[in-house]
């Protein structure tokens, strides 16, 4: 009766240890909507930062664990060769901040709204400006 | 002497005019890391190139959280496991090209050899590689294709999954270029 039941714990934690690496394994890919923005700022200021200070911008704002809102005014949208909606925010500085969307999902805005968008940073380029990614348009 | 100034003046803005460079902020870099394992690839289609097909300088530059991967776990392993991102947020190749037989205004099919050094998770190597451009209609598709061994840039792969991941990663490079005007 005891084996039993001892047996019948283990297959029960191979079964659960099975289903947990599977969801794991295939968990989706998810944007920044439902996550709550470590710093809230506009896009002017976020650019300034790379420009001043690189390396400090990258230690401050590029981590997986720190979420951007960023507030600016939209200067274009495309879908690039990714699929990736692509929102760029215009700054008054030599370089924007371009926001990057999850592969096949729509950013629903356009040239000129004012918006507040969350993102995960991803770092400073010459031509984009300021990257980010797994972008959410905050409604 | 004054006439010296003034053709050497001259000269220099002449070179200048005829300095022709060319970019692209949505090049496309794709690696794939085969074994018998596992095939694992991921795409940038967010990279940056700046050519000046006078000099031969080459400037590329691709940020790592910007690779995308099918798996979001596989993602995340990438940037925190392997490549870093958080401490080393971006990769470059700073080289030179032989453009001499290039003509951009021309079709045609031309081979530059490139040299120069590629630089990510905080180590730099030399690499050499042919990069091919493609003149048509007024479009320039260049392309490109180079292997990096992980072990060179310091990345440590687990002896778990050493099996999964190539010490031959095959990296490919593609741009479409326009003419810099500013």
């Amino acid at each position: 009766m005891k084996k039993k039941t001892i047996l019948i714990v283990i297959l029960a934690l191979i079964v659960i240890g099975g289903v947990v690496a599977y969801y794991l394994w295939n968990k989706p890919k998810t944007n920044a909507a439902d996550v709550k923005p470590n710093y809230v700022l506009p896009a002017d200021s976020l650019v300034s930062a790379f420009l001043n200070n690189e390396e400090a911008a990258n230690a401050k704002y590029v981590k997986d664990s720190v979420a951007l809102e960023i507030e600016g005014i939209v200067d274009t949208t495309y879908i690039n060769e990714g699929n990736e909606a692509v929102v760029v925010l215009k700054t008054a500085l030599e370089s924007p901040v371009t926001c990057y969307f999850i592969a096949g999902e729509a950013s629903n805005t356009k040239k000129g709204e004012k918006i507040h968008m969350k993102g995960y940073c991803n770092g400073y380029m010459m031509l984009d400006g300021v990257q980010m990614s797994k972008c959410a348009v905050v409604k | 002497m004054k006439k010296l100034i003034l053709l050497a003046v001259i000269l220099a803005t002449a070179n200048l005019a005829s300095a022709q460079r060319y970019f692209s902020k949505t090049a496309h870099v794709h690696f794939y890391s085969h074994t018998s394992a596992e095939d694992i690839k991921a795409d940038n289609y967010k990279s940056e190139i700046v050519l000046d097909k006078a000099t031969g300088a080459i400037q590329f530059s691709s940020l790592i959280k910007s690779f995308e991967f099918e798996k979001a776990l596989m993602q995340e392993h990438f940037n925190e496991n392997y490549m870093e991102s958080d401490k080393f947020p971006k990769a470059t190749f700073a080289g030179k090209g032989d453009f001499s037989k290039v003509d951009f205004s021309k079709d045609g099919t031309y081979t530059v050899p490139v040299t120069g050094k590629l630089t990510m998770h905080g180590t730099t190597k030399d690499i050499t590689t042919n990069a091919t451009f493609k003149v048509s209609g007024g479009k320039i598709n260049g392309e490109t294709k180079f292997y990096i061994n992980p072990k060179d840039y310091n990345v440590t792969i687990p002896d778990l999954v050493k099996g999964q991941i190539s010490d031959k990663i095959e990296v490919t490079v593609k741009a479409n270029l326009q003419p810099l005007t500013k």
